[in-house]
C-alpha cells in the first residue's frame, strides 16, 4: 500500500540560543534538548494512525515538522511522497491540520466567515469555498449555528469547527493533534464517530492523530506508536501491544458464602494467580485471577466453587485496556 | 486571481473585526477632527513666527504641519502593520492556522497589512477634508499623480523597513531597535512637526539619510504647491534608491527570521 507519511531517523534538537542572541533572548532551553530522536515511521494511505506517549515525549515536534511548521535537525519526513522540507508548499496542500487550540480562530467572526478566510488562504475561490463550507457544516451538524459568532460557541462547537477547517480543501492527510480536548463526552462521540466512518471509512483519507485519551485511540485507531523521551518504542496493532505487554486475561469473581481459604484452594487446584480485590461485606468477595499457564478449563473453577457452597454474584473477564498496557509498556521501557 | 482573493478575504476579515468595535471605529474619526483643531489653533497662535521658514511651501504652519501628520501615518503603518500582524496573530493563536495553509508567510504577513494601509489612506482623506472644510485648508493647487507616485515610492521604503523591524520581531518577540531608531530619527529630522532649517546646521545634514524626509517634501510640493514628477524628480530619485537598498534588505532579514524561527521553533509564541 502506498505510504502517506514516511520518516527515517527523523531528529530535532532544540539547542539554547547563542551568541549574542543568548544576551538579548531569554530562552526556556538551557541546555540542548534532543526532542525527537532518529524516529522512522511509516503510515499507508486511509490508515488511521494513533501517536501516544505521555507529555513531553516529543508528539507535538514530530507532528509539526510533518506539518514543516519546524524544522528537522536531521533525517527525512515524506507527506504524500513530498519532502518536508523541499516541498514544503505540495506538504501543505497535501495536509489538513487540526489543533485542539480553540484561539486558532478569530473569535468576532461567525464560524462561516471564520471558514471562508482560512479557505481563502487554501487557495479555494469563493464559490467553491462556499459550497465546500455548506457540506462540511451540514456534516458535523454546525449549519445552525454557522453564522453566529465564534466566542458563543461551546467547546465541542469550537473543536468541530477546527475538524471543519482541517478538511476544507479535501486534504489526503489530516493531522489530528487532540482532537476530542476539553469537549464533552457527547461532543467526543460523534467527533470519533466522524473520524472513523466519514473521514477515514466513507472518504479514505490517512488520519494521524495525537491523544491523551487513551480509550479514544484504542477505539479508534487502526495502529499505534508509543512514542517517550523522543524515541519510538512500539509500532503496531494494539492487539499486538497486548501479547506484548500482557498476554493474560484478568478475571474477576464476586462469590457469596465463599471463605477466603476456600477460593484459596481452588486457586492452588486449577493453577490461578489470585488476588482478593474486594471484600463487599462478611460473606461477598472479589477476586481476580489469572491462569498460571494459559487458559483452562473455566467450568472447572465454577463447579468447584459451587461444590463449596459458594454463590457466583457476578463474573466478568476482562483485558487490560490501552491505558494500563500503555504505563506497563513505559514502565517497562524505563526499567 | 488566487492572491487577488487572499488579499480580499483578509480586507474583509479585517474590516469585519473592526467595525464589529463599533464605538473604537467612530472614536478613530473624532480623534482626527480634534487633532486637526489643535494643529489649527497652535498655528493661529505661533504661525507668523515660524512662516519664514515655510516659504518654500506657501509659508502656512496649518497646511505644513496637517500633511506632515496626515502622511506619517504612512510612515507609522509600513513601520509597525508588518511586526504587529505578526506580534496579533501570534498572541490571537491564529498564526499556526495560517501557516499550515499553503499561502506563504510573507504573503500572510503582507495581506494582514493591507487593512492598515488602506484605513491610513482613508484616515489621509478625512485628515484633508477636515482641514479643507472646517479650517480652510487649501487644495487647489494639488497634483495628483505625483502624490501618488511619492505615495508608493514612500510606502516602498517604509514597508521595507517595516520587514525589517518583522524579523526582529520574530526572533525577539518584542523589543525592536529598527522601530524605535527610524521612528526617533524620523520625528526629529523628517519634518513631520516642524522644517529640518530649524535644527542645528550641524544636524540638518542627517535628515538627508531619512526616507520620509523627501517624501513629505515632496508630498507637502506635490499637494499645496501642485508640483509635476518632473519637479520632484531629485525627490523620488532619492525615495528609489531607498527602495532599491532597503527592499532587498528586507528580504533576506525575513527570510534568515523565518529560518532561524523553524529551527528554535519559536515561530508562535511571543
Amino acid at each position: 500500500m502506498k505510504e502517506a507519511v514516511g520518516t527515517t531517523d527523523l531528529t530535532k534538537k532544540y539547542q539554547p540560543p547563542g551568541g549574542f542572541k543568548r544576551l538579548l533572548v531569554k530562552s526556556p532551553i538551557k541546555q540542548e534538548i534532543l526532542a525527537v530522536d532518529k524516529v522512522s515511521l511509516s503510515v499507508a494511505q486511509g490508515e488511521l494512525f494513533g501517536l501516544i506517549g505521555p507529555n513531553g515525549a516529543g508528539k507535538t515536534t514530530l507532528i509539526k515538522m510533518l506539518a514543516t511548521l519546524l524544522l528537522p535537525t536531521a533525517g527525512t519526513a515524506e507527506i504524500n511522497g513530498f519532502n518536508v522540507v523541499k516541498e514544503e508548499g505540495a506538504v501543505k496542500a497535501s495536509i489538513g491540520f487540526v489543533s485542539g487550540e480553540e484561539r486558532s480562530f478569530y473569535w468576532r467572526l461567525s464560524g462561516r466567515e471564520n471558514l471562508m478566510f482560512f479557505a481563502a488562504l487554501q487557495n479555494l475561490g469563493a464559490q467553491a469555498a462556499k459550497e465546500r463550507i455548506d457540506h462540511i457544516l451540514k456534516v458535523l451538524r454546525l449549519d445552525r449555528a454557522a453564522d453566529d459568532m465564534y466566542y458563543g460557541y461551546s467547546s465541542g462547537m469550537k473543536q468541530k469547527l477546527m475538524i471543519a477547517r482541517g478538511l476544507l480543501t479535501d486534504p489526503k492527510i489530516l493531522f489530528l493533534d487532540e482532537p476530542t480536548k476539553s469537549v464533552d463526552a457527547i461532543s467526543a462521540r460523534e467527533i470519533k464517530q466522524l473520524i472513523r466512518e466519514e473521514i477515514v471509512n466513507k472518504q479514505g483519507r490517512t488520519v494521524f492523530l495525537t491523544s491523551h485519551r487513551l480509550e479514544e485511540v484504542e477505539e479508534l485507531c487502526d495502529r499505534i506508536a508509543i512514542m517517550d523521551k523522543g524515541k519510538i518504542h512500539f509500532v503496531g496493532a494494539v492487539a499486538a501491544l497486548r501479547q506484548e505487554v500482557d498476554q493474560k486475561e484478568h478475571y474477576f469473581i464476586e462469590i457469596k458464602n465463599l471463605s477466603l481459604g476456600h477460593f484459596e484452594d481452588i486457586s492452588r487446584a486449577c493453577g490461578l494467580n489470585s488476588t482478593v480485590t474486594g471484600g463487599h461485606s462478611s460473606n461477598l468477595h472479589e477476586f481476580e485471577f489469572t491462569f498460571k499457564n494459559g487458559r483452562q478449563n473455566m467450568s472447572e473453577i465454577i463447579g468447584l466453587i459451587l461444590e463449596h457452597n459458594g454463590e457466583i454474584v457476578s463474573f466478568d473477564r476482562r483485558r487490560p485496556n490501552l491505558e494500563e498496557m500503555f504505563v506497563k509498556y513505559l514502565e517497562r521501557s524505563v526499567n | 486571481m488566487r492572491p487577488l482573493n487572499k488579499a480580499l478575504s483578509f480586507l474583509i476579515r479585517d474590516f469585519r473585526m473592526n467595525v464589529s468595535y463599533r464605538l473604537s471605529f467612530f472614536m478613530s474619526f473624532a480623534k482626527i477632527f480634534v487633532s486637526v483643531a489643535v494643529f489649527f489653533f497652535i498655528s493661529r497662535l505661533f504661525g507668523k513666527a515660524v512662516n519664514p521658514y515655510l516659504a518654500e511651501y506657501s509659508g502656512d504652519y496649518f497646511s505644513y504641519v496637517l500633511i506632515g501628520i496626515a502622511f506619517s501615518g504612512f510612515v507609522t503603518t509600513g513601520m509597525s502593520a508588518f511586526s504587529s500582524s505578526i506580534s496579533s496573530a501570534q498572541s490571537q493563536g491564529t498564526l499556526e492556522a495560517m501557516l499550515v495553509t499553503p499561502t506563504k508567510l510573507s504573503s500572510i504577513i503582507l495581506f494582514s497589512s493591507l487593512w492598515n494601509y488602506l484605513f491610513n489612506s482613508f484616515n489621509v482623506l478625512v485628515y484633508l477634508v477636515f482641514g479643507w472644510v472646517f479650517f480652510g485648508l487649501s487644495l487647489s493647487r494639488v497634483n495628483i499623480p505625483s502624490a501618488l507616485v511619492i505615495i508608493l515610492l514612500a510606502t516602498l521604503s517604509f514597508s521595507g523597513m517595516g520587514v525589517i523591524s518583522a524579523s526582529f520581531i520574530m526572533v525577539f518577540k518584542r523589543g525592536n531597535p529598527i522601530d524605535w531608531l527610524y521612528g526617533m530619527a524620523s520625528s526629529l529630522l523628517g519634518g513631520m512637526f516642524f522644517p529640518a532649517k530649524v535644527l542645528p546646521v550641524w544636524l540638518q545634514p542627517f535628515a538627508y539619510l531619512v526616507p520620509i524626509f523627501y517624501a513629505l517634501r515632496a508630498m507637502r510640493l506635490a499637494v499645496l504647491k501642485g508640483y509635476s514628477i518632473m519637479a520632484l524628480s531629485t525627490e523620488i530619485a532619492a525615495l528609489v534608491v531607498f527602495a532599491a537598498i532597503i527592499l532587498p534588505l528586507s528580504f533576506w532579514s525575513f527570510k534568515y527570521a523565518v529560518r532561524e524561527a523553524k529551527t528554535d521553533g519559536s515561530l508562535v509564541t511571543y
